[in-house]
């Protein structure tokens, strides 16, 4: 029958916010993501090249909480390799897949482009040149619990990052076209002077280039504390502008006609989302693939919505660069596999799957 | 009062004047058509008044309020667009795109309310859309879009709503829908409409009010029968055309004569048309 289809409208009465909303498998989807993260960092702090049971790792962890106390049947150095080396390398891991998703979700929402990366504005090549020069002037670790490789890539990456910005800047606005173009152009110029860095570096070449691959092999306490705060505050407060994420997937007119402040949205943006790069960069090097293939996972699993997809991003990131970096330290052990490597190795079938399994729209 | 006022406003972009000193009022329930060749500043205007482009000078006020004084949220609860080629985000649903519209009433977070989500469902109603509301935004035509924008701006709930050619992609039905709706939304309501058309009949039809704008300036302003004569279309468009009155209420109806296609006239057995002047 195909009498009145044009009758057949709904009436408004009938239909349920509810099911419009689509917010309850959201809401469900984020409680259990995000109650995985701790199995996750549990499973990397038990696994490693040294064999210790579950039932140890589980009560040398127990023991740091108060009124706990396990008798202590374990070595000195089984805890020292849980406590000190496992733990705040998988913390670490967490960290910099949170807020490598979170990132490359924001620069995917604000440039409007899928094949946006948390490293399109050159905060990668800033990071990687500066990693570099720290390598060929041989300064090792400062006294700080964290090396000054560190400590020149973080600097390198927010430094490239604002020059491209002050760049990129027409008068009192921010094209976004001409800030992609000059990140292009400085990127390709900082990795020319990396690349002949690299090759004139003699001994340590072999350092750089796991550096740029990416990975944890040296993992401090304070690491943790100077990424902790970075990325969490830099994470939570991106969260925050979801709903104005969403507004600016219309073009910037609609958005401002809606009542979004544009230019402030996105400096702001632009600026939270550097920041928790170049921290995860700092500490993690360049590890690819996790800031544009997380989000587009969350994407085709869950929506474009960001109030949801950027606290989904967060969790999935996290519990995916935990468990590549298990892999990374055990799939040839005792020698480690750079952790790019095996992000791209194990995403990009993984997304390939998902995006085969879904055809309409994404982005 | 008025719910919209320009008073001498001039706009252009670096060096180029598009608006030279355009004054204009709208009273509420009031449907305002703005007619013009091409490229003469029609657009502009619309950018001008959401202060997407902020003017020369002059002054624009809304229900008696600077705009310059308010806020960007302020505005946009009072102030509703319907642009002409809207981007719409292709993964989001319809539902979620009008829903949109509410974005200037809601807290920090901005998370909708069942309120919200009432108010955005009775738009999509009143526009017929809510049957897409589940459909991702990239599957739908682009009248089925132009639909969802403005069901957007009536999601929005403004005072004054501002269309940019909102017929131009529609089929004829839904183009007499479209402006059936906006012009009962302005009277129930006292909402006021700056509709911007290319279609001189359905301006005639639906505007209490045109506007007629030729190189940045008002060329003629009034009822619909004192804009649209044979010599402002001759003048603004240079275009040679015939007006007879609409056989229904009398307004003026523009007929186009093709090319060399004139009958002779002591040939012809109808009576002879009559002209308004």
């Amino acid at each position: 029958m195909l009498e009145g289809t044009a009758e057949q409208q709904p009436r408004a009465a009938e239909i349920s916010a509810a099911r419009l909303f689509q917010r309850r498998g959201r809401i469900i989807a984020l409680a259990i993501l995000a109650a995985l993260v701790f199995p996750a960092v549990l499973l990397a702090v038990n696994i490693g090249s040294t064999d210790i049971p579950f039932s140890v790792t589980a009560k040398i962890i127990l023991n740091k909480l108060p009124f706990v106390s396990f008798p202590i049947t374990w070595s000195g150095p089984v805890e020292t390799v849980i406590l000190d080396i496992r733990m705040p390398r998988a913390l670490l891991a967490g960290l910099a897949g949170a807020a490598l998703a979170v990132a490359g979700a924001t620069y995917q929402g604000l440039f409007r482009n899928p094949l946006a990366d948390p490293y399109l504005i050159g905060v990668a090549q800033g990071a990687a040149l500066g990693a570099v020069i720290g390598f060929t002037l041989r300064l090792g670790w400062g006294s700080w619990g964290f090396s000054l490789v560190s400590l020149l890539a973080f600097a390198g990456g927010i430094g490239a990052a604002f020059f491209v910005y002050f760049v990129g800047r027409v008068g009192r606005t921010l094209p976004m076209a001409t800030l992609i173009l000059a990140g292009v152009a400085l990127g390709a110029f900082l990795s020319a002077i990396t690349s002949y860095l690299t090759l004139t570096s003699g001994s340590t070449i072999h350092g750089v280039f796991a550096w740029l691959l990416g990975g944890f092999s040296s993992p401090t306490w304070t690491q943790v504390r100077v990424a902790l705060p970075l990325v969490t505050i830099g994470v939570a407060l991106i969260w925050l502008y979801g709903q104005r994420l969403n507004i600016m997937q219309l073009d910037e007119e609609q958005a401002q006609q809606l009542g979004v402040n544009v230019e402030q949205t996105k400096r702001i943006l632009l600026l939270l989302a550097t920041l928790i790069t170049a921290t995860a960069v700092a500490f993690g090097g360049v590890i690819g693939f996790v800031g544009i293939i997380i989000p587009h996972a969350v994407r085709l699993v869950w929506g474009p919505d960001y109030r949801f997809l950027l606290p989904l991003a967060t969790a999935a990131g996290a519990i995916f660069l935990v468990l590549a970096d298990i892999m990374a330290r055990t799939v040839m052990a005792p020698n480690e596999v750079p952790l790019g490597i095996i992000t791209a190795f194990l995403g990009a079938p993984f997304f390939l799957y998902l995006l085969r399994q879904r055809k309409r729209a994404i982005f | 009062m008025s719910t919209l006022e320009l008073h001498g406003v001039s706009l252009g972009y670096g060096q180029h004047l598009v608006l030279d000193r355009v004054s204009l009022q709208t009273r509420p329930g009031e449907v305002l058509g703005i007619v013009g060749p091409n490229g003469c500043g029609k657009s502009t205007l619309i950018k001008g008044v959401t202060r997407v482009l902020p003017p020369r000078e002059g002054r624009i006020s809304i229900d008696g309020r600077d705009i310059t004084r308010l806020g960007r949220t302020e505005l946009a609860r009072l102030v509703a667009v319907v642009p002409q080629n809207p981007v719409l985000p292709e993964a989001f649903t319809a539902f979620e795109v009008v829903l949109m519209g509410r974005t200037p009433h809601l807290g920090f977070l901005g998370y909708e309310s069942a309120r919200d989500a009432g108010i955005t469902m009775h738009a999509m109603e009143a526009t017929s859309t809510l049957d897409l509301a589940n459909r991702r935004v990239g599957e739908l035509s682009g009248g089925e879009r132009q639909r969802l924008t403005i069901a957007r701006a009536l999601a929005q709930q403004p005072k004054v709503i501002l269309l940019d050619e909102p017929t131009a992609h529609l089929d004829i039905n839904h183009q007499i829908e479209t402006l059936d709706l906006i012009s009962g939304l302005c009277s129930r309501n006292g909402m006021s409409a700056l509709v911007v058309v290319h279609d001189l009949n359905l301006a005639a039809q639906y505007c209490q009010t045109m506007i007629m704008i030729n190189r940045g300036r008002i060329h003629a302003s009034g009822t619909p029968r004192e804009v649209i004569t044979v010599e402002n279309v001759k003048d603004v468009y240079g275009a040679d055309i015939c007006i007879c009155p609409h056989p229904l209420n009398d307004l003026p109806a523009i007929l186009v004569t093709g090319n060399g296609h004139v009958k002779e006239r002591n040939q012809s057995p109808q009576a002879p048309l009559k002209f308004i002047t």
